[in-house]
């Protein structure tokens, strides 16, 4: 018997919470993410969009993810402006174009070396399988709650991967249980 | 592949509300002008 859409619902939520929990628990313990529980999700949600259809937002990640290994460092940023905006040229609804600038953003971020390769691999996943971008701002907010506490209790980093769960849960409230 | 290899999940304390206020900002200043500036750019439009 095939599970109803609720049910299966239920049973996504939970494994995507149980994911970013053990993403927590790595970070909290050694400030590190194995690559598989980064690099797997991001797959698996990269499959899920093109089901979906949305293939350009799986193009401009791929694009990232190959322009990240120019040689010439100076030159990834400047070809990345150049394939978003092709990217943005082939964006089909308003949802997409968000995704794809909070795509571009963190890649961005990550490039500069202002946050880590498993905090940013951990995002696009969420991006990808949700398709909407606005899931990056309470995201955000919480980790610049996170940071202020940081900055008053004088740590100098904090583990991201926090603000991504919590702000995944808040997001998910929000779309689910609106005001 | 340098993006997929990178395992580090840290972040600045000060990069985290700088990223922080510079969305808010962004998405208010949409929330506020992004009517405004649909039109502006259709009338750019139309007079092409």
């Amino acid at each position: 018997m095939l599970p109803s859409p609720l049910s299966a619902l239920v049973i996504v939520w939970a494994l995507l919470l149980a994911w970013l929990a053990i993403c927590v628990i790595f970070d909290l313990r050694s400030r590190q993410v194995p690559a598989f529980l980064t690099v797997l999700p991001l797959i698996l949600a990269a499959i899920w969009q093109l089901i979906q259809g949305g293939w350009q937002l799986v193009v401009l990640v791929a694009l990232l993810i190959l322009i990240s290994d120019l040689p010439q460092a100076k030159w990834r940023i400047p070809i990345a402006c150049a394939a978003m905006i092709l990217s943005l040229s082939l964006a089909g609804s308003p949802g997409v174009v968000y995704a794809m600038l909070v795509v571009f953003g963190v890649w961005a971020l990550w490039e500069i070396g202002a946050t880590g390769g498993a905090d940013a691999k951990i995002i696009i996943a969420l991006v990808l399988f949700f398709a909407d971008g606005l899931l990056f701002i309470p995201i955000v907010l919480v980790g610049g709650v996170q940071g202020l506490v940081g900055l008053i209790a004088r740590r100098k980093t904090i583990p991201y991967t926090v603000a991504i769960a919590l702000g995944t849960v808040a997001w998910l409230w929000m779309v689910n249980y609106p005001w | 592949m340098r993006f997929l290899r990178d395992r580090e999940a840290i972040e600045t304390s000060e990069v985290a509300v700088i990223i922080a206020v510079v969305v808010l900002v962004a998405y208010g200043a949409y929330q506020l002008l992004g009517a405004r500036i649909a039109q502006v750019v259709q009338d750019v439009a139309g007079r092409l």
